[in-house]
């Protein structure tokens, strides 16, 4: 489901940013890239059971 | 869930105007195939007659696959339902934990449903709750798991949350970084036959459009996640509150469907102090650590179960299943480059 607006639900908005961390931050920006290609690989909705919530 | 509840809920839910492209309904939290086919024929002609139209309806169960028969399987081919089978292995992990009220361990009868579903070709992925020993044992569990062709599992960790206060694998953060280590050479190995949902799910993080501009997940954003219990009883949030309480929270249960509209919940003062200690959690997630741009803020549910507070940053939770993990999807990545994509085929879709 999507979520109510903001105004109604003012909570997670206004975050600062992230502490800075270069070298984790770097490691996953050389990642994205990396896996970019790969991405646009897939087949459509190939990813639909691994979002599943279950225990 | 008696079909007035589904019906009410459903009438909630479409009423809300909160429905995005695509709506996934769980059946779980208990086993689901206890209640007869007949009602889950009725149970989804509801649900597609009131969403039909509306959004992309999936259905899913997670079962113990033992009352699974040959109806349940054409049952569940028919109306496309995903399937996930609770199985932990071998028969000495499984049974240490998963055993009928008389003791009994489950595992041959979990093995006798699952071979039912491969006779029948239906597809599913198997969850595996690994303990502090089977965490030792990756290659134990991987190999299990293959001559039985079973190719699409989840790893859940043992832990602190919701109703479960105890934990087999507390300070266990070396070992799952070895166990995922493992996992992702064997997935490697496998030349993309064996996938692992959370090695999957780390890379649908990093490859998504919306990367660094997301600031929460579905589990602290409200309503993203919805949970009704069987008398109605509306939950949001991490499931695992469903059916807790808490002493300064008190219970999660935030109204029930046959008196409340969702968006009345919103200005309601005790899910607003919930939400509000959530948000809170989430910023300060935001500030402090370097892995928030792939957790987003952590699950509220371990919050609350090993640091007692919503406002908390920091669990074992995130450090074994987003730190650890994104160190060991980094680090071989860093070592081995990108793996080649898999492509869906009928090999693949066997479990």
């Amino acid at each position: 489901m999507t979520s109510p607006s903001q105004d109604q639900v003012a909570s997670v908005g206004h975050v600062a940013a992230p502490a800075e961390r270069p070298d984790l931050a770097s490691r996953i920006e050389r990642a994205r890239r990396q896996l970019a290609p790969a991405k646009e690989e897939r087949a459509p909705g190939d990813g639909r059971w691994q979002n599943w919530y279950s225990r | 869930m008696a079909f007035a509840v589904l019906e009410r809920a459903l009438a909630r839910i479409t009423e809300s105007g909160w429905l995005g492209d695509r709506l996934d309904i769980a059946w779980h939290a208990g086993e689901p195939l206890v209640l007869p086919r007949d009602y889950y024929a009725v149970a989804l002609d509801l649900c597609d007659a009131a969403l039909g139209g509306l959004t992309a309806v999936h259905h899913g169960f997670q079962t113990n696959a033992i009352l699974l028969d040959h109806a349940w399987c054409r049952f569940v081919l028919e109306r496309g339902i995903s399937l996930g089978v609770s199985l932990d292995g071998p028969a000495r992990f499984h049974d240490s934990r998963r055993v009928t009220r008389s003791g009994t361990g489950t595992h041959a009868r979990v093995m006798q449903g699952v071979r039912l579903l491969q006779e029948h070709g239906v597809p599913f992925h198997v969850i595996c709750v690994v303990g502090a020993e089977a965490l030792a044992c990756p290659d134990e569990l991987i190999d299990f798991f293959l001559a039985h062709g079973i190719f699409r599992l989840g790893f859940n960790i043992e832990e602190l949350d919701g109703v479960n206060r105890t934990s087999s694998t507390v300070d266990s953060e070396p070992a799952y970084r070895s166990f995922m280590a493992r996992v992702i050479e064997r997935v490697r190995q496998s030349g993309g036959t064996l996938r692992v949902r959370e090695l999957e799910s780390m890379r649908d993080a990093l490859t998504d459009p919306g990367f660094d501009r997301y600031r929460d997940n579905d589990q602290n954003r409200p309503f993203a996640i919805l949970s009704i219990d069987w008398q109605g009883g509306i939950a949001t949030f991490s499931p695992e509150l469903l059916g807790t309480a808490h002493a300064r929270y008190g219970e999660f249960i935030f109204g029930n469907v046959a008196t409340q509209a969702l968006a009345d919940i919103t200005t309601d003062a005790h899910f607003r102090t919930v939400a509000d200690a959530i948000a809170a959690g989430v910023r300060a997630c935001a500030e402090r650590c370097a892995y928030f741009p792939v957790c987003l803020g952590g699950a509220p549910a371990n919050k609350l179960g090993e640091l007692d507070d919503f406002a908390g940053t920091e669990t074992m939770n995130c450090r074994l299943t987003q730190q650890a993990l994104l160190d060991a999807v980094l680090d071989d990545l860093e070592r081995y480059g990108a793996m080649p994509a898999r492509v869906a085929t009928a090999g693949a879709v066997r479990s």
